[in-house]
């Protein structure tokens, strides 16, 4: 390495300054969280004594039911996670290894919705929703989220479907293995990491979405974890920090989990990659 | 799978391509349409219909019950005669600053720095550049509310400094709250592109920074000649995908200031909200929304053009 002392040091500086940055938010949050519910927290100082009653008072707060919201959070985003990822790995094999007529339309269509922001499907949805008197279900969120998970899922198991060799299909197929039997046998064992990504991906896109929960649900004890948080954060504006960011933790906190494991699995770029396009 | 089976059968039925034949490759016949066909179904219903469903609602004039009155652009003249409207879309400019273009600036800066030296504990830098971006935008919102609280963490610090007649409500303030959010939204995203921008220096070879060092090239030189060429694919992404995001910002005043105070913070998608779901004219509503689409669809193809044209 020819760099210099000097800018070295002013490059771990800058880089960690920013990383600083990006964290600093979230350790203030959770030193206020910790806090006892009748403390003045500061967010700078470590809490004493530490205590869960802020997340406790969170969880079981009525107004939100924080800790109900999180499992229909978990509901709701496993059944689209499941099932978007199994349609795109049909898709994806279709498009990404088999040629067929209107292929580059049909392919056309599903890049549409990676282009088409989500907003301009809302209006008919939620008067479509209403028509089959499913507004306040899981169903109202599990059917628009699956459908919208399919552009990108699409996209993202055809990009890997086209990389995959040819030869290990080839000699599937010689081995008189039916082109089903190849996607399960032989392809989806060696899609882990792409998949496992995809799934992570739809997860956190279902899990944090608000607009669309907002929308479809109005029922207290049905809200999804964040439209439960922005509701108890509107009752209780200015009031007790400490359990605002508790229940705002709570509901960072298993996404952040499943990031965690992804990028200790296959990095950081895992996502990234993925997002790119 | 025996449905699979049929379908490779009755490949003799579909129409030869030259190559196939030749070598008595089978073809997909039916296959690729069962395959998609589920998939196909719920992206139709649920995002293609709408779409065309939206359009027509933009020429229509509803509130939800009553039946609906076609009015043609009516609804459209009526936004762009809207002062609200164009408040809007000049929170929304700010937004494409602050969370498309600073970001975008600052991960270059980053990138170029990483990808120059050896850089120790760069897993754990990047994983906390991007813990941001994975959070919920309510999440954000509210751990941001409390920094900006005037008991919050940077008051704190600014009292402590400045003294107590500095502290501000920063998201109450008319001039402050729309930087203030501002600085969050690019606290979202710097790290998410600076990832990004990373994983395409991987694919430089790394002779180029030698070589370059060896003609004496200096930092700045370095990036320039080096480093910007071969993440130019990862950038013009990044500038696409934080983009799109920038102008569908909804989240994050919804939670942190419900696009006030006044409308200094109503984004477009903020208003959409309203309109449909609390004023009931939903034609305007759906206006809004193809515009914003336009507005997405026009940016997104200047962005591709400028970066594609030097390549």
């Amino acid at each position: 390495m020819i760099i210099s002392r000097r800018e070295r040091i002013v490059s771990y500086v800058v880089l960690y300054a920013f990383g600083i940055f990006a964290v600093f938010p979230f350790v203030s949050t959770l030193l206020v969280a910790f806090n006892a519910t009748d403390a003045s927290p500061t967010g700078l100082a470590w809490p004493h004594p530490w205590s869960f009653a802020s997340f406790a008072a969170a969880w079981s707060n009525e107004d939100a039911g924080i800790g109900k919201s999180l499992l229909n959070s978990l509901i709701v985003a496993f059944s689209v996670v499941t099932v978007s990822v199994f349609f795109s790995i049909l898709t994806g094999y279709a498009f990404g290894t088999m040629k067929f007529r209107g292929s580059k339309v049909l392919s056309g269509l599903f890049i549409l919705g990676m282009i088409v922001p989500y907003e301009a499907t809302l209006i008919p949805l939620y008067y479509q929703f209403r028509s089959w008197n499913l507004l306040d279900s899981y169903w109202s969120l599990i059917l628009p989220c699956i459908g919208g998970s399919m552009a990108f899922g699409t996209y993202w198991i055809t990009a890997f479907m086209r990389t995959f060799p040819r030869e290990l299909l080839d000699s599937a197929k010689t081995d008189g293995a039916s082109r089903w039997q190849a996607l399960w046998r032989v392809i989806v064992p060696t899609a882990g990491a792409p998949v496992f990504a995809l799934a992570t991906i739809l997860f956190i896109w279902t899990w944090n979405n608000l607009l669309l929960a907002i929308i479809m649900i109005q029922r207290p004890g049905l809200q999804m974890a964040p439209a439960a948080l922005n509701i108890f954060v509107g009752r209780q504006y200015g009031s007790s920090y400490q359990v605002i960011c508790a229940a705002a933790l709570l509901v960072a906190l298993p996404v952040m989990l499943i990031y965690y494991f992804l990028q200790r699995r296959y990095g950081a770029d895992a996502l990234a990659g993925a997002l790119k396009g | 799978m025996s449905a699979a089976g049929t379908l490779r059968r009755s490949k003799t039925e579909t129409v030869d391509s030259p190559g196939s034949k030749a070598r008595g490759v089978d073809r997909p016949g039916a296959m690729p349409y069962l395959l998609i066909l589920p998939g196909f179904v719920f992206y139709a219903a649920f995002v293609l219909a709408p779409i065309v469903g939206t359009l027509r609602l933009s020429f229509v004039q509803w509130d939800g019950l009553l039946p609906e009155k076609w009015v043609g652009f009516a609804n459209y003249v009526q936004i762009l005669k809207d002062p609200a409207w164009w408040t809007s879309t000049t929170v929304a400019l700010t937004f494409v600053v602050f969370s498309c273009l600073l970001p975008v600036a600052v991960a270059l800066v980053l990138t170029g720095i990483i990808a120059r030296t050896k850089i120790r504990g760069l897993s754990i830098l990047r994983f906390l550049y991007f813990l941001p971006y994975v959070v919920a935008l309510a999440v954000v919102a509210i751990t941001w509310r409390w920094l900006f609280a005037t008991s919050g963490t940077i008051n704190l610090i600014v009292g402590a400094i400045f003294g107590k007649g500095r502290v501000v409500a920063y998201l109450g303030d008319m001039n402050l709250a729309l930087p203030a959010l501002g600085i969050v939204a690019f606290w979202t995203m710097f790290g998410f592109v600076c990832v990004m921008l990373l994983s395409g220096t991987q694919h430089i070879p790394h002779e180029l920074f030698e070589a370059a060092r060896m003609d004496g090239a200096g930092p700045v030189r370095e990036f320039l000649a080096v480093t910007l060429p071969g993440i130019r694919h990862e950038l013009r992404v990044s500038l696409v995908l934080t983009f799109i995001l920038a102008l569908r910002t909804f989240d994050l005043p919804m939670v942190a200031t419900q696009g006030g105070p006044g409308d200094k913070t109503t984004t477009p998608s903020l208003l959409m909200f309203r309109d449909v779901f609390l004023n009931l004219v939903i034609g305007k509503g759906a206006a809004i929304a193809v515009l914003v689409t336009i507005g997405i669809a026009v940016g997104v193809s200047v962005i591709n053009r400028a970066l594609r044209a030097e390549d």
